[in-house]
C-alpha cells in the first residue's frame, strides 16, 4: 500500500514537472529567439542611446514594453536578461520582467477568451502595470538588485557582431545566441519545473483555492500561494482559474492571475540567471508583496468588484 | 563533469531535435492536445519549429579542431536539459499530463453538489469522488452554477451547462481532471444546454432554447463539430423542434424530444430517416448498448391520474413499441446496463403499500422478469448510472422521512444486493472511470 502511494506520488511529481516544463517551453523559446534577435540585430549602445533620460520614464517604458512582447514569464527572463546585458537599467528590466507575462498580447487575449471584455481583463492590465511600475520605482529608489554578470553592458554574445554579416547569416547567429540562451537559462527552467512539480505534490492546492471566498487579504494570499505552487504559464492562468473562479471574488481571481504571472516557483529559479540569489529573493518578495497590496487595496476600494 | 566543446555542441543540437520530436509525438498522439494545447496547438508547432531552427544554427561540420573547440565545457546544463526527455520517455507510469492535477486513472465518480450557502442551494458545482481514497474535490464551480453535464466517451472532458447571472445558459468544455474549462457556445439571449456526446467524441449535440417572455421558448437541437468548430442546427427548418438530445451508443442514431409533435424523434444518422415514438414526458429515455432499441417513458391515464409508464421500442425497418411490463406501476428513469442484459428503473407502487418513494427495479431483458432491488419505504431512489463493468449501479437516494434531507449517492452491488453510501449531498452521479474492481 505504502509502495503504491509512493509510486503515485512519484508519478504525480514527474507528471507535474513535465507539465510545467512543456507548458512553459514555447514561451521560453520565443523569449530566447527575441533575445537572440536583439543581440544580433540591435547595434551595441543603441539601446542605451534610445532610452529616455528620467529614471521614472525608463521604468514606465520597461513596463509598457510588456504590452508588445508575446512572452510568458518563462520568455520574459531571457528577453529582460538580454536587454539588461545590452544596457537597460536593472529597474526597467525588472519592470519588464513583471509586466511582460501579465500584459503580453497572449496573456490578455487568453483572459478575454475566458472572461470576455470586462473587469477581469481590465483589472489584470491595471494591476499588472501598476505592480510593474511600482517594482521598478522601488528598485530605483532602494537600489536595484545586482545582476549576476556584475552590471554594465556586455560584449556581443557568441562572437556576434550586431551590424555585420548577411541577412541569413545574421539570422543564423541570432538563432545560435537563442540556442545558447536555452542551454544557459533552460536548466533553471527544468529545475524550477521540478520545484513546482514537488510543491504540487506536497501543498494542498485545492485547499488554497477554496480559500478564495474569504476576506480580501486571506483570499489574495491563499490564491497567490496557489499560483506560486502551480507555476502555470501566464497565458494558461486564465483557463486554469476557471476551475475555481466560481468560488472566488474578482480580487482573489486578479491576485491569482497577476501573481501567477510575476512570481511563481519555476520563475523564481529562472531569475537566478538574472540576479544574484539574494536579489532573487528580494525581487520575488517585492513582486508578491506589491501584488498582494494592490489586490487587497482594490478589494477594499471595491473597485475591482471585489 | 566536462565535455569537449565540439561534442557538447553536437549533443546540444541532438537534445533540441529530440525535444522537437518528443513534442511532435505528444501532439500527434493527442497527449499535448488534451487540455493545455487543445486551443493552443499552434504553440506546440511553433516550439517544434523553433527547436529545429535553433538546432540547425549549430555548426556541426567536421573540421580540424582549433584551440577554442578543444575547450572543455560543463556537461551539467546539457544533462539537466535532457532530463525532461528522459523522464517523458522512461516514466511510462507517469504519462505527460498537461492538466492541473495528477493523472486520473483511478475509479471515480462525477456528481453535482449544491452550494453550501443557504441562499444558493440551487447553485450546483461539479465534483469528483475518488472511489479509492474516498476523497471528494470540486473540479468546476462557476459562479452561478452548473445545470447538467455529460462526460466525453474518453473520460477526459466534460460538457457542462453553465448558468449565467441573467439566467441564460451556455455549454462549456471542462477538463475532467480539474484543469479549467472554456465556453463552447455563446447563445445569449437564448439558452444552450443538455449536452450529449457522440460515441467517437467528435460531435456534441445540445439544445438551444430561444428566449421567451414568461415561458420557455422554442428549443432546437444543434450539433457542434469539435474537430472543425462547425456549429449548426440539425434541422434548418425552425419549425422542427428538438430538446434533450441523445446519441445511440453505436453512433447510428440521434434521439431528441419534439415538443410540437409530442414525440421522441429518433433520427438515423446513416439513412437519414426518422422514427417517432409518442411521449409526453419531454425526455428521450435510454438506448440499448447496440442502439437497436430505446426504453422511454410516456404518460398513461389511470382513473383520474396520469402516471409515467415505461415503453420499449425496437428501432429500424420493423419498428414497434410496447409497454415494458404488463403490471406497470409508476415507472420511470430507465438506464440500460452496458451488457444489454438489464434495464434499471425507478418504480413507485400505485397502491403506495411500499410508501411514497420509488424503488430500484431491475428488468431482465432476456426473460422479461422484474426484480425489486430496494425495499425502503423511507427513501426515494432514482437517477441510475451503471458502472462500465455492469456490476454496480450508482443510485441517487433521497430520504423521505427527514424534513431537510439532501440527496446522496449510493452504490448498489448486483451480486450481493447491498447498498452502500458513497457520498452525501450529491446528485446526478456518473462513472468517471471503471467500476471498483
Amino acid at each position: 500500500m505504502a509502495v503504491g502511494a509512493a509510486a503515485d506520488m512519484v508519478a504525480a511529481l514527474v507528471s507535474g514537472t513535465l507539465n510545467v516544463f512543456f507548458q512553459a517551453l514555447p514561451f521560453f523559446l520565443v523569449g530566447a529567439v527575441m533575445s537572440g534577435l536583439i543581440e544580433v540585430l540591435v547595434p551595441a549602445g543603441e539601446i542605451q542611446r534610445a532610452l529616455p533620460r528620467g529614471r521614472l520614464a525608463t521604468v514606465v517604458l520597461g513596463a509598457a514594453l510588456g504590452f508588445i512582447f508575446p512572452v510568458g514569464e518563462a520568455g520574459a527572463v531571457p528577453l529582460a536578461r538580454r536587454l539588461m546585458r545590452r544596457g537597460v537599467p536593472a529597474p526597467a528590466g525588472l519592470a519588464l520582467l513583471a509586466a511582460a507575462p501579465v500584459l503580453s498580447p497572449v496573456a490578455l487575449a487568453s483572459v478575454i477568451s475566458v472572461y470576455g471584455w470586462g473587469e477581469v481583463v481590465l483589472g489584470q492590465a491595471v494591476l499588472g502595470l501598476t505592480v510593474a511600475i511600482a517594482a521598478g520605482l522601488v528598485a530605483t529608489l532602494s537600489g536595484a538588485p545586482a545582476p549576476v554578470w556584475g552590471g554594465g553592458e556586455d560584449a556581443p554574445a557568441g562572437g556576434a557582431e550586431a551590424d555585420a554579416g548577411t541577412g541569413s547569416g545574421r539570422l543564423k547567429r541570432a538563432m545560435r545566441v537563442a540556442a545558447d540562451d536555452v542551454f544557459e537559462i533552460g536548466p533553471y527552467l527544468v529545475l524550477g519545473a521540478a520545484l513546482a512539480g514537488t510543491l504540487r505534490v506536497l501543498v494542498p492546492v485545492e485547499a488554497l483555492t477554496t480559500a478564495g471566498g474569504a476576506g480580501p487579504a486571506a483570499a489574495a494570499s491563499a490564491l497567490q500561494a496557489a499560483a506560486f505552487v502551480l507555476s502555470v504559464s501566464s497565458p494558461f492562468d486564465a483557463p486554469l482559474s476557471m476551475a475555481f473562479s466560481g468560488s472566488l471574488t474578482t480580487v482573489a481571481l486578479l491576485a491569482f492571475l497577476v501573481s501567477g504571472a510575476v512570481a511563481d516557483a519555476k520563475t523564481t529559479l529562472m531569475l537566478g540567471t538574472v540576479f544574484r540569489w539574494r536579489g532573487v529573493a528580494a525581487v520575488v518578495a517585492l513582486l508578491g508583496g506589491l501584488t498582494f497590496l494592490g489586490s487587497v487595496l482594490a478589494g477594499l476600494a471595491g473597485g475591482a468588484g471585489g | 563533469m566536462s565535455l569537449p566543446e565540439r561534442v557538447a555542441v553536437r549533443l546540444k543540437a541532438l537534445v533540441l531535435i529530440l525535444m522537437a520530436v518528443f513534442m511532435a509525438q505528444q501532439l500527434a498522439t493527442g497527449a499535448l492536445a488534451d487540455d493545455y494545447l487543445s486551443r493552443y496547438w499552434w504553440l506546440a508547432l511553433l516550439a517544434i519549429a523553433l527547436l529545429i531552427v535553433m538546432a540547425s544554427s549549430y555548426d556541426l561540420t567536421p573540421r580540424t579542431e582549433t584551440g577554442a573547440q578543444q575547450r572543455r565545457v560543463s556537461a551539467l546544463p546539457l544533462l539537466i536539459m535532457a532530463a525532461p526527455l528522459l523522464l517523458g520517455v522512461l516514466a511510462p507510469a507517469a504519462p505527460v499530463d498537461f492538466r492541473l492535477a495528477a493523472p486520473r486513472s483511478e475509479p471515480a465518480v462525477l456528481f453535482l453538489r449544491p452550494d453550501v450557502r443557504p441562499d444558493a442551494q440551487d447553485v450546483f458545482s461539479l465534483w469528483r469522488l475518488s472511489l479509492r481514497s474516498g476523497e471528494a474535490e470540486a473540479i468546476f464551480a462557476p459562479a452561478f452554477g452548473v445545470e447538467d453535464f455529460a462526460l466525453s466517451p474518453d473520460g477526459r472532458q466534460i460538457a457542462a451547462t453553465v448558468r449565467h447571472v441573467d439566467g441564460t445558459t451556455d455549454v462549456w468544455l471542462v477538463a475532467a481532471g480539474g484543469g479549467g474549462g472554456r465556453s463552447l457556445t455563446r447563445c445569449a439571449p437564448a439558452s444552450c444546454g443538455a449536452p450529449a456526446w457522440s460515441p467517437d467524441g467528435h460531435l456534441l449535440a445540445y439544445e438551444r432554447r430561444t428566449a421567451a417572455r414568461g415561458g420557455q421558448g422554442r428549443s432546437h437541437v444543434w450539433l457542434y463539430d469539435l474537430e472543425h468548430g462547425d456549429d449548426a442546427p440539425v434541422y434548418a427548418d425552425e419549425e422542427v423542434l428538438g430538446s434533450a438530445p441523445l446519441f445511440s451508443p453505436d453512433g447510428s442514431r440521434l434521439a431528441m424530444y419534439d415538443a410540437a409533435a409530442r414525440a421522441i424523434r429518433v433520427v438515423s444518422l446513416e439513412g437519414g430517416g426518422a422514427t417517432y415514438l409518442p411521449s409526453q414526458m419531454g425526455d428521450v429515455g435510454a438506448f440499448s448498448p447496440d442502439g437497436s432499441a430505446l426504453v422511454y417513458a410516456d404518460i398513461r391515464a389511470v382513473g383520474r391520474q396520469y402516471l409515467p409508464e415505461l415503453w420499449l421500442a425496437t428501432l429500424g425497418p420493423d419498428a414497434r413499441s410496447d409497454p415494458l411490463r404488463q403490471d406497470a406501476q409508476e415507472d420511470r428513469a430507465a438506464a440500460w446496463s452496458p451488457d444489454g442484459r438489464w434495464i434499471a428503473f425507478a418504480s413507485r407502487r400505485l397502491d403506495r403499500t411500499e410508501g411514497w418513494g420509488s424503488q430500484l427495479m431491475l428488468y431482465d431483458v432476456e426473460t422479461g422478469g422484474v426484480q425489486q432491488a430496494t425495499r425502503d419505504a423511507t427513501a426515494n431512489h432514482t437517477s441510475f448510472a451503471w458502472a462500465p463493468d455492469g456490476d454496480q449501479l450508482l443510485v441517487q437516494r433521497f430520504n423521505l422521512d427527514a424534513a431537510s434531507a439532501a440527496p446522496a449517492l449510493w452504490l448498489y452491488d448486483l451480486e450481493t444486493g447491498e447498498m452502500t453510501l458513497l457520498v452525501e449531498n450529491a446528485l446526478a452521479g456518473v462513472w468517471l472511470a471503471g467500476g471498483e474492481n
